[in-house]
């Protein structure tokens, strides 16, 4: 995370505050950043050479795309006239961390061996607000290499209940068990 | 020495000049008295007639005296007697400058007998001051070896130890991941959605306070 995503992100996310448009604007600048972060597009609007005679033209279609509000279509022509729109993900993933912190939210990133069914994943959910006391938003993902069980990441903090986890350390106990004790 | 020389030279010259002035006042009395001989033997003649002429024997005599005073007193002799008191002198010098030399040899010869024992002590002491050192090295030698062979015994057995140690981690390690390959294999077939919702069932019981 750079510095300069830091500084973009505080600036639009000090501006939703006031204009109380948090969420919105940051469901928004997700959309937008998933638009211009397909490859070809990326490629074209976050090049040097691309003038701003042809870029704008480009942020308009999206915005009507999008049907973005006029902080963020203004915000998204600022980061195309300083050359940041490279870094528009990571000032959407700063932005959400703002977000979250300000909305009392966390995001939970679940793997599992296998595709977990809706209610599992609302179960394991609701373990994690009771847990933290913090409302979550999972984001689940399907990992083959676990083997079996779950791991969960949130804030940084890794809750590991894999079985591949649980082979590795026996694994670990093996090599470290002394055959002459 | 030299002044023993110089003392015989100044008697030599003393007794030369002596004899000089022995032969300067007989030479004149013997010329006063020579006329006075001759008349006297002139008048004697005249008496005894066809006797022994004695006085022309005595003047022959007295002649042939002086004759023999001049020739061997007045010529030789001093000659020679300066030759021997010369030769005197030399062999005395000759004799003093011997034994001056045989003293100074005898000297010398005391002085390598002593510098000949001095040095046959001195090979005795740097013998047994060698023998001593070599003593003494071969001693820090055979220690040094000693400590150097424990050293090694030592370092040997560590080497050892660790390589077997290593072995040891190697076999456990590699066991330890052959058990997971197996594991992991047998999971992938036999694990079922059962087993999967039992580990998250454990996985919850674990996250909830």
């Amino acid at each position: 995370m750079s510095a300069v995503a830091r500084r973009y992100a505080k600036a639009i996310f000090g501006l939703a505050r006031e204009q109380k448009q948090v969420e919105a604007v940051g469901a928004e600048l997700g959309a937008a950043a998933h638009l211009l972060g397909t490859p070809a597009l990326a490629e074209v609007i976050s090049s040097p050479l691309l003038s701003p005679a042809r870029r704008n033209p480009i942020l308009d279609a999206v915005r009507q795309q999008l049907s973005l509000s006029p902080l963020v279509a203004n915000f998204l022509g600022v980061l195309g006239d300083h050359l940041r729109l490279g870094q528009l993900d990571a000032i959407v993933d700063q932005y959400q961390r703002q977000e979250d912190r300000e909305l009392g939210r966390i995001r939970l990133l679940i793997r599992t061996a296998a595709s977990l069914s809706g209610d599992r994943q609302t179960e394991i959910a609701g373990a994690f607000e009771q847990a933290l006391r913090k409302t979550v938003i999972p984001r689940v993902e399907t990992d083959p290499s676990l083997l079996g069980g779950v791991v969960v990441e949130a804030e940084g903090t890794v809750y590991d209940g894999s079985v591949r986890t649980q082979l590795e350390r026996l694994s670990r106990e093996i090599a470290r068990s002394d055959t002459h004790a | 020495m030299r002044h023993r020389a110089t003392a015989a030279a100044g008697r030599a010259h003393r007794r030369r000049r002596s004899r000089w002035s022995l032969t300067a006042g007989m030479a004149p009395s013997l010329l006063i008295a020579l006329p006075a001989l001759a008349a006297a033997a002139e008048e004697g003649g005249h008496e005894s007639g066809h006797g022994i002429p004695w006085m022309t024997l005595g003047f022959a005599c007295i002649n042939f005296g002086l004759f023999i005073y001049v020739i061997f007193v007045r010529g030789i002799l001093p000659s020679l007697r300066s030759y021997a008191l010369a030769r005197r002198d030399r062999v005395v010098r000759e004799i003093e400058e011997a034994s001056k030399a045989r003293a100074e040899a005898e000297q010398l010869r005391q002085e390598w007998e002593q510098r000949v024992e001095n040095l046959e002590r001195e090979i005795a002491e740097i013998r047994d001051r060698a023998l001593a050192d070599a003593q003494h090295d071969r001693e820090k030698i055979l220690a040094d070896a000693r400590a150097a062979a424990v050293a090694i015994e030592a370092d040997a057995r560590r080497a050892a130890a660790q390589e077997i140690h290593r072995a040891e981690a190697q076999l456990r390690d590699d066991v330890g991941r052959e058990a997971v390959a197996i594991a992991e294999r047998l999971l992938r077939e036999r694990i079922t959605k059962d087993d999967q919702h039992r580990f998250v069932d454990d996985f919850l019981r674990q996250v909830r306070p």
